[in-house]
């Protein structure tokens, strides 16, 4: 009954999304209030019915209610509570029912939250914001529904991949949802001011929290899915350069672009149509991402629930919301005139603009990257692949370059900057940068591109700490009195050091882990050792045990450096009810890098049974997650700014805090 | 796309037989079995979902890792290694696709494109560059009065 319910509140939903499209967007262009509350209310009871249909489907997995289809192919009487609950979204219908509701939730927090922008541009952008949940709703109705029953139901379910039981994973569809659907809401915005034909910087100021918003998630998101790949998988690496992984990671890189584009059309009027076209392709991006992971289109490890029918209504979607907005701005942006602003090669503007430039060229190269294999093969007829090497010439050299000018920007004003200025209050930082190189030169093999990437890590770091020092004084005035002005400081800027710095520490992680990585492949019997990584590697004992739904064989490896002995138990799993395999890794972390061993399959060699054993030392790898996570911080701490809370004016009375408030919750 | 997977599926069974009894070990020689790792990380796992043979347990990726190492340890130069893969299973086999006709495109594409941005905002910044002032290096720089009035007004909704 509950799930009769659930298909029927998503027919609700999509009708009522619908009229939410239809009234907004009449009543934003007849500059009608009626029917901009028709659409709020809309907006309210699609919000609701996708609510209600994502608790239904939740609650057929709570109570693992097999006459669901859906249930049956994904969930297991014995899977832990949480992992059923994560079920939900764990696979593809469900996916698209918790992405319905995060796009209706923004939508009822776009009608109901964003009282200072103008209603009848809000008017419109909740109809176009309507538009997106309706497409997306009625592709869960008539081509995925997740409500399907059974007859006769099984007695038990077939399982989650047992990959995805796992905490990281759990959560890491949701954020990126987030993230996804985030764009949305830009995106919706961009339309709606396209639609009026006009851009100024309260838009801007409206569009800010938003882009920052999904961006914070999708960082968060990516960084878990890499976490999971790093200790999951078993090969130690945390980035592959995966079409998947890339579907994620253009809408990060072109919405980071969007973040820093805003700002000038908010602080100087400048940019806007620019900002405009940024804010259309992120959202296309995420569409794309979606259309990529699965219409399997790209081969891929993680693609999952795969239905090229399915890939092709996703891609109708995508043409339908790209192509329309790109015909809109085609026709409209020129008209908005508000590119003005004059400002020197050399200033604030240029620094921003110099970024925008490099993070487009690097999003367009992952694209091109990415989807050049279909090309390959429908022009060239020819069967090719473009994996890590490709990215790692094209892309990480890209992104190194507008790094090193990334620590002058905060230094230069608006208008004219002064370069002779900004490198003089950095010539601290540019010193123990290139200190740092020489000594990673020295010490470290004589590994030049990696010398340069510490440095240019360092470069990174220093410049931010340099920053914030010269923001609060430090060393000018007494250290009290520095405190209060850190007190005191702007959360925007807070949160642009705070990003920043996050990403020094990740390129350090980065270029560490890549260059000093040691990897040890060796075939072990029982008490039998081999050398790695300076530490002398014994496999004590393999024993077999049992889980709550699987079974494993444990190792038991001891490594002695000579001074003491570290132990790893790497596993692993056989899970009955997927009939799958999976490896638990051991990772001993400290301050220095990881430890890392996986148990590979064993086998009959020279007469004894030995198992295939990997070690792998990653050195700083905590510092590549802690630097995103920073990065995530960073935006979060922007977010709260009170200015970002969308426009509460200075300085705030306790009557705005109170209405500000919910709005930086909603926009979290 | 099938057809090929069949081809090389068979083809490796064959080859595979070759290799199935060496249990997987690293070279002696330490800057060669960094190269073999390095390779490892540029071919293309035949069976797999788009996974370099370093990072594949399948029995295959297994086979192939001992292929590179063999390759290596005969004197090979890398260069030569992923041609004996290419030339065995196609160019599909190799994560850094050969530069070409065919890939000209690929490769030339980040290149272009910074050239024709940069290019393009380099003309922009040609026009109108005299009589700019020096920004006063302050934070609250909206002085373009109609984007001030408008900042104005939105906060006088707020209110």
């Amino acid at each position: 009954m509950i799930a009769e319910f659930g298909h029927f509140l998503i027919l609700l939903a999509f009708t009522a999304s619908l009229a939410q499209a239809g009234a907004g967007l009449w009543g934003g262009h007849a500059r009608d209030g009626r029917f901009a509350g028709a659409a709020r209310a809309s907006a309210d009871i699609t919000g609701l019915a996708c609510l209600l249909a994502f608790a239904a489907l939740m609650s057929a997995f709570i109570r693992s209610d097999f006459s669901v289809e859906n249930v049956a192919t994904n969930s297991h009487t014995l899977k832990p509570m949480l992992y059923k609950i994560a079920g939900t979204w764990g696979n593809h219908e469900g996916s698209m029912v918790l992405w319905c509701l995060v796009s209706s939730g923004f939508g009822v927090a776009l009608a109901r939250l964003s009282k200072g922008l103008r209603w009848d541009l809000r008017a419109r952008a909740v109809g176009v914001q309507g538009l997106v949940t309706a497409s997306t709703l009625a592709y869960l109705a008539f081509a995925s529904n997740p409500f399907v029953r059974l007859d006769p139901a099984p007695l038990q379910g077939a399982g989650l991949n047992p990959l995805l039981q796992d905490p990281a994973l759990a959560f890491h569809p949701p954020f990126l949802y987030l993230g996804y659907v985030g764009s949305s809401v830009v995106f919706s915005l961009a339309v709606a001011a396209l639609l009026e034909g006009r851009v100024d910087a309260a838009w801007a100021r409206w569009v800010r929290p938003w882009a920052l918003a999904s961006w914070v998630a999708l960082t968060i998101g990516i960084t878990l899915g890499s976490y999971w790949a790093y200790y999951e998988l078993g090969w130690g690496g945390w980035w592959f350069w995966d079409p998947v992984e890339n579907a994620s990671f253009m809408p990060w890189l072109l919405g980071a672009a969007l973040l820093h584009s805003a700002i000038v059309t908010e602080k100087r009027g400048g940019l806007a149509s620019w900002t405009i076209l940024l804010a259309i392709l992120t959202f296309s991006l995420s569409l794309l991402g979606t259309f990529l992971v699965r219409s399997g289109v790209l081969t891929s490890v993680h693609a999952f629930a795969l239905d090229p029918s399915r890939g092709f209504l996703i891609l109708l979607i995508l043409i339908f919301f790209t192509g329309g907005a790109l015909a809109l701005y085609a026709w409209r942006g020129p008209s908005l005139g508000s590119d003005r602003g004059l400002f020197a090669p050399v200033s604030r503007e240029g620094a921003l603009v110099l970024n925008n430039l490099f993070l487009t060229v690097a999003t367009a190269t992952v694209l091109i990257g990415t989807l050049y294999p279909l090309l390959g093969e429908a022009v060239f007829k020819q069967a090719l692949s473009v994996g890590p090497p490709y990215f790692n010439l094209t892309f990480t050299p890209l992104m190194g370059l507008v790094l090193i000018a990334l620590p002058l920007a905060p230094f230069m004003s608006w208008k004219r900057g002064d370069l002779m200025g900004a490198l003089q209050r950095l010539w601290a930082a540019a010193a123990i940068a290139a200190l740092a190189g020489t000594l990673t030169l020295a010490l470290m093999g004589g590994k030049a591109l990696a010398s340069l990437g510490i440095a240019l890590g360092t470069w990174l770091v220093c410049g931010a700490v340099v920053e914030l020092f010269d923001r609060i004084k430090f060393g000018q005035v007494p250290l009290s009195q520095a405190l209060k002005r850190l007190k005191g400081l702007q959360r925007s800027a807070l949160g642009m050091t705070l990003a920043h710095l996050g990403m020094g520490i990740f390129v350090i992680g980065a270029v560490s882990e890549v260059a000093f990585r040691i990897e040890h492949t060796a075939t072990m019997g029982l008490g039998e050792t081999t050398q790695f990584a300076g530490r002398t590697v014994t496999l004590k004992s393999v024993t077999a045990g049992e889980g709550p739904n699987y079974y494993t064989d444990r190792a038991e490896i001891a490594l002695n450096d000579g001074k003491q002995t570290i132990v790893l138990t790497p596993e692993k799993r056989f899970y009955p009810a997927a009939r799958m395999a999976t490896t638990e890794v051991a990772i001993k972390s400290s301050a220095g890098g990881d430890l890392y061993a996986a148990l590979g399959d064993p086998a009959e060699v020279n007469g004894r049974t030995a198992w295939t054993v990997r070690l792998y030392w990653n050195p700083m790898i905590i510092l590549i997650f802690g630097g995103a996570f920073m990065m995530a911080l960073g935006g979060l701490v922007s977010l709260s700014d009170r200015r970002l809370r969308v426009g509460a004016p200075q300085p705030a009375r306790k009557k705005t805090e109170a209405v500000a408030l919910p709005n930086a919750v909603a926009a979290e | 796309m099938k057809w090929l997977l069949v081809a090389l599926v068979s083809q490796m069974a064959l080859a595979g037989a070759a290799f199935a009894a060496i249990p997987e070990a690293p070279l002696e020689d330490r800057v060669l079995e960094a190269r073999a790792q390095g390779l490892a990380r540029e071919i293309r796992c035949v069976v797999c979902e788009n996974e370099p043979v370093a990072l594949s347990s399948a029995d295959i990726a297994v086979d192939m890792r001992a292929a590179i190492r063999a390759r290596v340890k005969a004197g090979d130069t890398d260069q030569q290694v992923r041609r004996f893969f290419a030339d065995r299973y196609g160019e599909f086999v190799l994560l850094r696709p050969r530069i070409g006709p065919e890939t000209l495109a690929l490769w030339g594409a980040p290149f272009v494109l910074l050239a024709l941005g940069g290019g393009a905002l380099f003309m922009m910044s040609r026009r109108g560059d005299a009589g700019i002032e020096a920004g006063d290096g302050s934070d609250a720089a909206v002085d373009d009065a109609t984007a001030r009035a408008a900042l104005a007004n939105l906060e006088r909704e707020q209110s």
